[in-house]
């Protein structure tokens, strides 16, 4: 097989039979951007680095959980990436609140420094690619995704109804699909 | 009943971006396991974020993968009873697992793996027919034709000297997408799954021992996820590897 034009799928099955040469190959094409969004979403850099060896250790050790049918790889590998690295920041962040002084002020001070966390994590690069949202579709996305709330605190942080943060989440997910599979961005390797 | 849907419906978004509660997670895990729709918008808002992620690469920090590297099991264990790695695509991790590995472990000293082309991967499927095509000029490899009942469909598989095998399944009509074809092997006269091939599956890859291993290959048709077991030798197709 030859590693380098080998599609993802392939490249999984080889590492069933220990293959270290498709993990690197896999690592090669999607290590950057499973770091990358772990470093986004914690905003620290070993933390990331954890997570994504997480990442690629688990698809070394049970390659089987990977279903081609499903998605494409970076897809599996980026949803077990921030699937983590929500645990980990949600966490933190109920450390951080723990610590606070109790009361109203403090928690609506929490808020507000994870809102701007969350705005100094989100670089310009993916802010381009989030453009075709609305403003609405995108603020809830971002808080959700990179920020690792739930929409309900979504919603208490934006001053919005439940329902409207679950729509909007939902209508701006199928608006990028829509725009990413008319603008030909494809997925995988080879 | 339908409002309880639809309330779980408008969380198939945030549920995909892990922003549900813990109980909430645990309602739409449960839809998911039955509803092949709701999978294939979770699936979709998925690949929707990873696409926009994708729009620009991003450096790793040096050393993260001598981490990874340092951390794995180098060496492939040494078998067992239990034996190799099977990895059939598309199966879902429940008991059932259990029982397959134990089919396996009745054929020790093979190790036995399946791959299927990804589907939605064009230049996947005519990479592994390239390699089909060269595997069946290859001198000293087996080949077999396995036909339905009917003789209405054929499917050629091919197995190299080396024991890295081939089928060709596009002409298996598709199934539903809670069913899946079964790949077996009769193996010193014992039937081994071989793997799931998808409800519509390509070229598939597998691999065993050496081609005079095997010396005829079945598919059948069977639960999503596959079985752990043949009922029978006849199979959905069957043909002698020769």
């Amino acid at each position: 097989m030859d590693i380098s034009t080998a599609s993802d799928a392939s490249l999984v099955v080889a590492l069933a039979r220990f293959d270290q040469e498709a993990l690197a190959e896999i690592y090669r094409r999607h290590g950057g951007v499973v770091f990358g969004l772990s470093r986004r979403v914690l905003g620290a850099q070993a933390q990331a680095e954890e997570v994504a060896q997480e990442v690629f250790l688990r698809l070394w050790n049970d390659p089987e959980r990977y279903d081609a049918e499903r998605g494409s790889l970076r897809s599996f590998l980026l949803t077990q990436a921030h699937g983590r690295s929500v645990d980990v920041l949600r966490s933190e962040l109920a450390r951080r609140k723990r610590e606070l002084r109790e009361g109203a002020e403090a928690m609506v001070v929490s808020d507000e420094v994870d809102r701007q966390m969350i705005d100094a994590a989100v670089s310009t690069q993916v802010r381009d690619a989030m453009a075709v949202l609305h403003d609405g579709e995108r603020e809830a996305i971002e808080l959700a995704y990179f920020g690792g709330h739930t929409y309900r605190e979504v919603a208490t942080m934006l001053g919005e109804a439940e329902g409207t943060v679950k729509s909007r989440i939902r209508a701006g997910l199928k608006r990028l699909k829509t725009e990413l599979s008319g603008s030909g961005v494809t997925l995988g390797g080879a | 009943m339908n409002d309880d849907r639809e309330h779980l419906e408008s969380l198939l978004g945030a549920y995909a971006l892990d922003a549900v509660d813990n109980d909430e997670r645990a309602a739409v895990q449960a839809l998911l396991r039955v509803d092949a729709t709701a999978r294939a918008e979770v699936d979709a808002h998925r690949e929707a974020v990873a696409g926009a992620l994708a729009a620009r690469f991003i450096e790793v920090p040096p050393g993260l993968w001598d981490r990874i590297v340092g951390s794995l099991a180098v060496a492939a264990p040494e078998p067992t009873g239990d034996l190799a790695r099977v990895l059939p695509i598309s199966r879902r991790r429940w008991a059932r697992r259990v029982a397959t590995w134990s089919v396996v472990a009745a054929a020790a000293a093979i190790a036995i793996i399946v791959g299927v082309a990804a589907l939605r991967d064009p230049k996947s499927n005519a990479s592994l027919a390239a390699a089909m095509s060269t595997a069946r000029g290859t001198s000293g490899s087996h080949l077999a034709h396995l036909v339905s009942s009917d003789g209405g469909v054929t499917v050629e598989a091919v197995v190299d000297p080396h024991g890295h095998g081939f089928v060709a399944g596009t002409d298996l009509p598709a199934l539903a997408d809670d069913r899946t074809y079964q790949l077996w092997g009769v193996v010193g006269g014992q039937v081994i799954s071989l793997g799931v091939l998808g409800h519509q599956p390509d070229v598939a890859t597998f691999s065993v021992d050496s081609a005079a291993s095997v010396t005829e290959l079945l598919i059948s048709n069977e639960v999503r996820g596959g079985v752990p077991r043949n009922a029978n030798t006849t199979g959905l197709l069957a043909g002698k590897v020769t």
